[in-house]
């Protein structure tokens, strides 16, 4: 029997199996196979894919609905056929085409949910202790994060609304904002958390995952007013992180 | 904590993870899916490690993909060999399917057309995995909905492929039923044709009836026919370690213990 080449086979399936039109469908259909379920694969693929942005995306899915979120996952599917091997990787542009459908708090909720994932099966570190801190030489000794950290800007309130959505609390009106804020996220033991950052923390987190020395962001924060009050300000702010659970280590 | 898999299991799931992590689940090992634990770090790990410290583990993929012309993905084997070297289980297994071409992943388990150039592509797919991990691989036979023009029946490309790469089988029952019913076929055409001796590890699971024929779907109780076989299957390859797998409508631990005592009694085959 001839039979066609597996290339050629393979690549006429996934095409037939991408193809969302009907009539085009049909079309690639013939000679792919015979019984009585050549569409129970269409439906698998689409169906995993519904799923699995339904779980990535949960506080969005709450926010939006069933239906308005079905037709937007659909939207994407169509637009983003998955290409890695893992389907978690499946959908990280999800929020982006939220936002371009001009639905920012849905886009930044998508965002959180996501960022929240990636968070949860993060590499594994053992914050440093406060009690570490006496060996450390300030003059030369970086910060260096903890990496399941995550920094996502933000231009609505997302953020508490994803948070009330998950407790299921009442929902606070959506806010939007002019200037875009940053949210850190990262896991103290095995949850995540996540909170707004300050100004001086702004600069210290971006700063500090550059490689540049506690001692140096002291100085560059310096710059823009007193000294004594920036060296207070950034050691303020590593206290926290010492309690929050956020350094990894001192290099 | 002994690293074989012997006697009667069930698929490790959400709901019931905190009854495996402290070793209370009555049962003799389990399985879980691997890529759900192929991440860097957090609670997953952390789950399976625990779960490990009480029972034999069973690492079952759905990735690897070996009837793909493209073959496995490079980086999926070594995030693989990461978690085999972490947990240290029984048994690696994944299936005899693909799940995508070129830049294109599909996340299903596809029928692979039953020629000789598949089998010489799921065989190399093997090697390379088999080369990689550094030990035998198990591989299931599929439920299929369709089938490609092809030029031998599965049991014949199954025993070929087991006796080119050296891998193992992992046996489900319900799947030979299933894929028998949708194509017309004899279920103990399977069991006629196979190497039972490379029966590693053997599946149960339930199926469902649609309009498009049976259905692989794991959401229901065992179907009685699939229990006859599972029966006929043991009486022929002798006691195999066996588990039952559900991923939808997944019912409590008390029920699926239930059910698995229901497979230790199909097991007891009269002499």
């Amino acid at each position: 029997m001839t039979t066609e080449p597996l290339i050629d086979l393979q690549t006429r399936f996934c095409a037939w199996l991408r193809e969302g039109d009907e009539d085009v469908a049909a079309r690639l259909a013939p000679a792919l196979g015979v019984g009585p379920g050549l569409t129970v694969y269409q439906n698998n693929y689409r169906v995993a894919l519904v799923e699995a942005l339904r779980e990535t995306y949960p506080r969005a899915v709450l926010w939006l609905g069933d239906a308005a979120f079905e037709a937007v996952a659909a939207q994407y599917i169509d637009a983003h056929p998955p290409s890695h091997w893992t389907l978690d990787a499946y959908g990280a542009g999800f929020s982006d085409m939220l936002h371009a459908n001009a639905d920012a708090i849905a886009g930044d909720l998508a965002a959180i949910d996501r960022a929240v994932g990636d968070v949860f099966v993060g590499r594994d570190a053992v914050p440093v202790q406060a009690d570490a801190l006496a060996d450390i030489d300030w003059d030369v000794a970086v910060i260096r994060l903890v990496p399941s950290l995550v920094l996502l800007p933000v231009t609505t309130n997302a953020d508490a609304l994803w948070l009330a959505l998950a407790n299921e609390d009442d929902v606070p009106d959506p806010v939007y904002d002019d200037e875009p804020a940053t949210l850190m996220l990262w896991r103290q033991g095995f949850e995540p958390v996540m909170r707004r950052v300050d100004p001086v923390e702004t600069v210290m987190l971006h700063r500090s995952i550059a490689g540049a020395s506690f001692a140096a962001i002291c100085g560059e924060l310096a710059e823009t007013g007193d000294e004594a009050e920036a060296v207070t300000a950034a050691g303020t702010v590593l206290g926290r992180w010492l309690g929050e659970n956020l350094i990894a280590a001192f290099d | 904590m002994t690293n074989a898999l012997s006697g009667f299991g069930l698929g490790m799931r959400r709901p019931h993870y905190a009854s495996f992590v402290t070793g209370e689940a009555p049962v003799d090992f389990v399985e879980v899916i691997s890529e759900n634990f192929m991440v860097a770090g957090g609670r997953p790990i952390d789950t399976l490690t625990r779960a490990r410290e009480h029972y034999p583990v069973a690492l079952h993929g759905v990735s690897l993909s070996v009837g793909s012309v493209d073959g496995p993905h490079p980086d999926y084997l070594d995030r693989l060999k990461i978690l085999v070297d972490r947990i240290e289980p029984a048994v690696v297994s994944d299936h005899l399917c693909w799940t995508g071409v070129g830049a294109f992943n599909s996340h299903d388990l596809l029928p692979v057309p039953l020629t000789e150039e598949a089998l010489d592509t799921v065989c190399q797919a093997i090697d390379r995995a088999q080369t990689h991990l550094k030990r035998q691989m198990l591989f299931e036979n599929p439920s299929t909905y369709i089938e490609f023009p092809g030029t031998m029946p599965e049991w014949e490309f199954l025993s070929e492929m087991v006796r080119r790469t050296g891998c193992g089988l992992l046996l489900d029952v319900n799947n030979i039923f299933v894929t028998a019913s949708n194509h017309g076929l004899d279920p103990l055409d399977w069991l006629n044709g196979l190497p039972l001796h490379a029966v590693e590890q053997i599946h149960l699971a339930g199926h469902s009836q649609s309009t498009h024929g049976l259905i692989d779907t794991h959401d229901a109780m065992v179907d009685p026919a699939v229990w006859a076989l599972y029966t006929e299957t043991i009486r022929r390859t002798g006691a195999r370690p066996t588990m039952i797998e559900r991923d939808g409508d997944i019912p409590s631990l008390d029920d699926l213990v239930g059910e698995l005592a229901l497979a230790r009694r199909a097991a007891t085959v009269p002499a």
